[in-house]
């Protein structure tokens, strides 16, 4: 019992110390968990964006050349009903060869999609471990997790690394990060001898010193991959909104369920009828054409908005780093504030 | 002197134009022939774009500023053409040369 209460006391003691020294450092424990934890959520919005741009990098010249055989439907005039002197026919049997067409697509758009899809993920790959880093902050700021740290952050190191070099191969001109390393694993071998209580400071000291480069270092390569990206995934959502669009012009797809959609976000729970008056036909095909137009315009501005918001979070992120670093005050809000934007453009530009 | 962005944005702007609009251009054709270069140029302005994504036509040369500034009148004359709705031949005839303009600017602009 006297052998418990003694550990009991020790632990209680050993604690004290631990927030005693770790505050003589500078770095407020609980200043570093709130810092941490909102790094969390801004790596995984960060992820789950790279998620979202992953999904519009599809190649799309076979779609291009199926687009090419329904919008020949074009040449009978929508709203007069009437072939306007190119016909069906005469469209058809004059279209690209696909032979010719093809080859030169593919070469030019599927280098280009295949280079950014390979960005993303590495990109995606690299939030992914930031966010692990953070939270091995969280735990290290808490309790002794120094092994988990020095783990945590080499992952994170080297798979940014990773991403800093496949964005300079694939965009020679792009600004990446040069190549960073950790100082978590030099400190704790540094420290070796040193009481329980000043490795765990010193720890928590290399953390918030590596977590700030390799959150910076991710943040350059934001900007650089935002630089070549939003301009391809804008034109990728533009193609995949006129293959869309030919659907509809062909009557593959009905107008009115396309125009179903547009009527829910103005009245929940209201149907359109299946069989409209049919002299109101060219009518409802053009108003689901330019509804189709409306949300690729959104989808359009939603790329570019969801990046612009991505670079902010991680700014925020950067920002309070070195507000810890210079132990001025934290404004852990910026950080939030920056995150639920940055969720609310994802899931929009996933919707749309 | 123009920078790379504002290059890369004229030959973005010349393909995306020219694609949103192709099923209203084919839907005024008035020849199986003014479908064709519909279409062509639909096909060389996507090539355009995608040589130009990962370069971004970064050269600086008096001609690439002359191309660039061509491709600008280029896309210029062709939304004054949309929104005049001028007959289906002269407008096919100013999308092919904006995206000739495009493609000159490709050339002259890659490093």
């Amino acid at each position: 019992m006297a052998h418990r209460l003694r550990i009991g006391i020790l632990y209680v003691l050993s604690a004290a110390m631990l927030t005693v020294l770790i505050g003589c450092a500078g770095i407020d424990p609980d200043a570093a968990k709130s810092l941490g934890t909102a790094g969390q959520g801004a790596a995984q919005a960060i992820y789950d964006q790279a998620n979202a741009s992953a999904a519009t990098l599809t190649e799309l010249p076979a779609l291009i050349v199926v687009r090419d055989d329904l919008l020949c439907t074009a040449t009978t005039n929508h709203v007069t009903g009437r072939a306007a002197g190119a016909t069906l026919s005469n469209c058809l049997n004059n279209l690209i060869d696909p032979k010719t067409k093809l080859p030169a697509l593919q070469a030019e758009e599927g280098k280009q999609a295949t280079a950014l899809a390979s960005i993303v993920q590495k990109r995606a790959n690299a939030a992914s471990q930031l966010e692990a880093a953070y939270t091995s902050y969280v735990a290290l700021a808490t309790y002794d997790a120094g092994a988990q740290a020095t783990a945590a952050m080499s992952s994170a190191f080297a798979s940014i690394n990773e991403l800093s070099k496949t964005i300079s191969v694939a965009y020679p001109p792009a600004s990446v990060a040069s190549v960073i390393t950790p100082t978590i694993t030099s400190t704790t071998s540094g420290i070796v001898g040193f009481v329980a209580y000043e490795g765990q400071r010193a720890l928590l000291l290399s953390a918030s010193h590596d977590l700030g480069t390799a959150t910076n270092a991710l943040l350059t390569d934001l900007n650089a991959e935002a630089e070549y990206a939003t301009g391809i995934m804008e034109v990728l959502a533009a193609e995949r909104s006129t293959v869309y669009g030919a659907y509809i012009q062909a009557g593959l797809v009905s107008a009115p369920q396309v125009l179903q959609a547009a009527l829910s976000d103005v009245a929940p729970g209201v149907t359109t009828i299946s069989n409209p008056p049919v002299a109101n036909a060219p009518a409802i095909a053009s108003a689901a054409q330019h509804y189709v137009m409306m949300q690729t315009q959104q989808k359009i501005a939603a790329i570019s908005q969801s990046y612009q918001a991505a670079v902010a979070a991680l700014k925020a992120v950067v920002i309070q780093q070195q507000q810890l670093a210079s132990k001025s005050p934290l404004d852990i809000q910026s950080i939030w504030i920056q995150v639920q934007e940055l969720q609310a453009l994802t899931k929009l530009a996933k919707a749309s | 002197m123009s920078t790379s962005d504002e290059r890369f944005e004229e030959v973005k702007t010349n393909y995306v134009n020219a694609l949103l609009s192709e099923r209203d251009d084919i839907s005024r054709a008035t020849s199986a022939g003014d479908v064709s270069k519909i279409q062509v140029n639909v096909a060389q302005a996507a090539v355009a774009f995608y040589e130009t994504a990962a370069d971004r036509l970064s050269a600086q040369s008096a001609s690439a500023e002359q191309a660039y500034k061509a491709a600008v009148t280029a896309n210029e004359a062709v939304v004054r053409a949309r929104q005049t709705a001028m007959a289906i031949a002269q407008l096919i005839g100013l999308l092919t040369q904006a995206t000739n303009a495009a493609n000159s600017l490709v050339k002259q602009a890659t490093v």
